[in-house]
């Protein structure tokens, strides 16, 4: 049991990873909570359903996975500049619009492919025996994490739009006053996340199934880690996400009940807002 | 206040009361049925847009408030035999002039002993973590034991028979708590919650404890989602989760309060029974359900990103600039 239990935090916490830093990167350069992040699963998956080898149009992979990442993330800036921008002034009013939207987007991909779960054929598909037993597509999220989160902290930390993200990831009006554009570090982030949730979602499908339900558990659960792991800390978030996926699947492989999924996230958060509100590692 | 001041303070509600109840009245079943949906869908509305729209906090879960006190209401005044044997229910079957406050103060107590933690901080805490509030909801109530799990409940008591009286149960309930909510909201606990909403640090800092007027003002909001819901799924007769957790719920409630108009009371009222009257109206047109979905949906969008205060907003608007 205790194998299964590391294999499945490994495996959901890296998931988890990828989602939470989008979120977070999102948060740290406009203040926004884009309450579509999780829909960004929905488009990539489902776009890399339709033109995978297992679908209607059966591409190969190195053509439907960067598609369906170019698709993610132009519907991340579509999120940005249509609504996330009209509505920028007033918090309330970007969660609200948001929040619609992301339903709105659930219902459009219900009415093209209803809500039955569709499956995902597997990019790798053998299962790898060894100290732990396991899949290819398991093997996968753990390593692409490993890359795609080494490259968006390297960018973040070595670069100089990297640091100008910083720079407003701190402290947003100073920055400005500095002199610093916000309009290409926000930009940035918003195709940094997207790449990184659209990422997440082709893999979500791989790993398990895809359903027009999928972006409000991934989005709750992105709030989750970036709360745990405090707010503008990278290093908070991937470790706060192995964190609640390590509790996650104690729990779950424990108690033998799935659904208690949702039970522990909420009961974390509630810990951490109750005693320590700024998270392990946060700046505000 | 005597008399005459009270009605002509409350005249516009005192004129939708009388129209409603004539209409009402004298309208088909069908569309009766309908007004009994919106008149709690009203409440619901009117419930979440006061709080949201006044202090600016926006809670995602006002259907898991009243499903819990509708659940808890059911428990207790129901017994049922579900799978394997197991009785649904509490084992008791009490009166519902007993259940329904227990129901009620059941939703308050969860939803401010779990949303605690959250409203104190900033808003965005409170915000998300109802989303995860939810979420853990619906999986608690469908996991254990007694609550009829995913297939729900029915057969439960009803708190009075017949489409007519229960229009006239409902029109009560909303006229009360939308009165009570009017007069809050014009009083000076609104005011305040108004200014939490511009600059919280503000108010903090000029020495009104915002915490405690935004706890007044969320257990408030419980108290009417609370009230609601149990008389709600009283009168529907059925209860599951998917029927009070599903999203559909807090997306009818969020879209009628954004086009009546998000910081009035009448608007989310108003609000309310357009939306109901429209998903009816288009129920023939457009049967697939995420379709009129997505069209209700684009709608209050596109209004609310143009007209952020609501067409009760904008006619309050328009109003003050004749005056002047």
């Amino acid at each position: 049991m205790i194998d299964k239990i590391i294999l499945l935090t490994l495996i959901t916490g890296s998931i988890y990873s990828l989602l939470a830093l989008g979120f977070a990167l999102i948060y740290a350069v406009g203040r926004v909570e884009n309450l579509a992040h999780g829909s960004i699963i929905l488009v990539a998956g489902y776009t890399y359903w339709i033109l995978h080898p297992g679908g209607p149009f059966a591409f190969p992979f190195y053509v439907a996975f960067p598609i369906s990442i170019m698709a993610g993330v132009l519907f991340n800036l579509i999120v940005y500049f249509v609504i996330v921008k009209k509505t920028l002034k007033d918090p309330t009013a970007v969660w609200i619009s948001t929040f619609i939207f992301a339903l709105i987007i659930e219902n459009i991909i219900a009415s093209i492919f209803s809500y039955a779960p569709f499956g995902i054929l597997p990019v790798i598909s053998q299962t790898y025996k060894g100290p732990l037993t396991i899949t290819g597509t398991g093997l996968l999220i753990i390593v692409l994490n490993i890359i795609l989160t080494s490259a968006t902290v390297l960018y973040v930390n070595h670069t100089s739009m990297g640091r100008r993200i910083r720079s407003f990831a701190v402290n947003p009006t100073a920055s400005i006053r500095c002199g610093l554009d916000p309009k290409p570090p926000t930009l940035m982030v918003w195709i940094i996340s997207g790449s990184l949730a659209s990422v997440a979602g082709v893999l979500i499908g791989m790993f398990t199934y895809i359903d027009p339900y999928m972006w409000f558990f991934p989005l709750i659960m992105s709030f989750c880690v970036v709360v745990l792991g405090g707010i503008g800390s990278i290093w908070g978030s991937i470790i706060a996400a192995y964190i609640i996926s390590f509790t996650e699947s104690t729990v779950v492989i424990g108690l033998g009940e799935p659904r208690l999924r949702f039970v522990v996230g909420m009961a974390i958060l509630m810990v951490v807002l109750v005693f320590r509100p700024r998270g392990l590692f946060g700046r505000e | 206040m005597d008399l005459k001041q009270l009605l002509r303070k409350y005249k516009y509600w005192l004129v939708m009361t009388i129209i409603l109840l004539v209409f009402g009245t004298f309208a088909p079943e069908k569309i009766v049925r309908t007004l009994i949906l919106a008149a709690y869908f009203a409440i619901f509305a009117m419930a979440w847009g006061f709080f949201a729209g006044y202090s600016g906090y926006v809670f995602f879960a006002p259907h898991g408030i009243l499903g819990f006190a509708a659940y808890i209401s059911v428990l207790a005044s129901y017994k049922g035999f579900g799978r394997g044997g197991i009785p649904e229910g509490f084992g008791t079957v009490w009166p519902i002039y007993i259940t329904i406050p227990l129901g009620v103060a059941a939703g308050i107590l969860i939803g401010f002993l779990s949303c605690l933690p959250s409203l104190r901080l900033r808003g965005s805490y409170f915000t998300l973590f109802s989303l995860a509030f939810i979420m853990a909801l619906d999986g608690i109530i469908i996991t254990l034991p007694g609550t009829g799990g995913t297939r729900g409940l029915f057969g439960f008591p009803q708190v009075v028979l017949g489409t007519l009286p229960n229009f006239y149960l409902s029109l009560a309930l909303m006229v009360s708590i939308g009165i009570i909510l009017h007069s809050v909201g014009e009083s000076h606990i609104g005011r305040i919650l108004k200014a939490v909403r511009m600059n919280e640090d503000l108010v903090n800092s000029s020495g009104v404890n915002a915490n405690k007027y935004k706890f007044i003002g969320f257990t408030l909001s419980l108290a009417a989602l609370a009230i609601g819901g149990t008389f709600f799924v009283h009168y529907l007769g059925s209860l599951s989760p998917e029927s009070v957790f599903g999203i559909l719920i807090v997306f009818r409630i969020i879209i009628a309060t954004i086009l009546g108009g998000l910081g009035t009371i009448v608007g989310p009222l108003i609000g309310a029974y357009f939306v109901l009257f429209l998903e009816e109206g288009t129920r023939t047109v457009l049967p697939h359900a995420p379709t009129r979905t997505i069209i209700i949906a684009l709608i209050g969008l596109i209004v609310y990103i143009l007209m952020p205060e609501g067409i009760v907003g904008k006619i309050e608007g328009l109003l003050k600039r004749k005056r002047v």
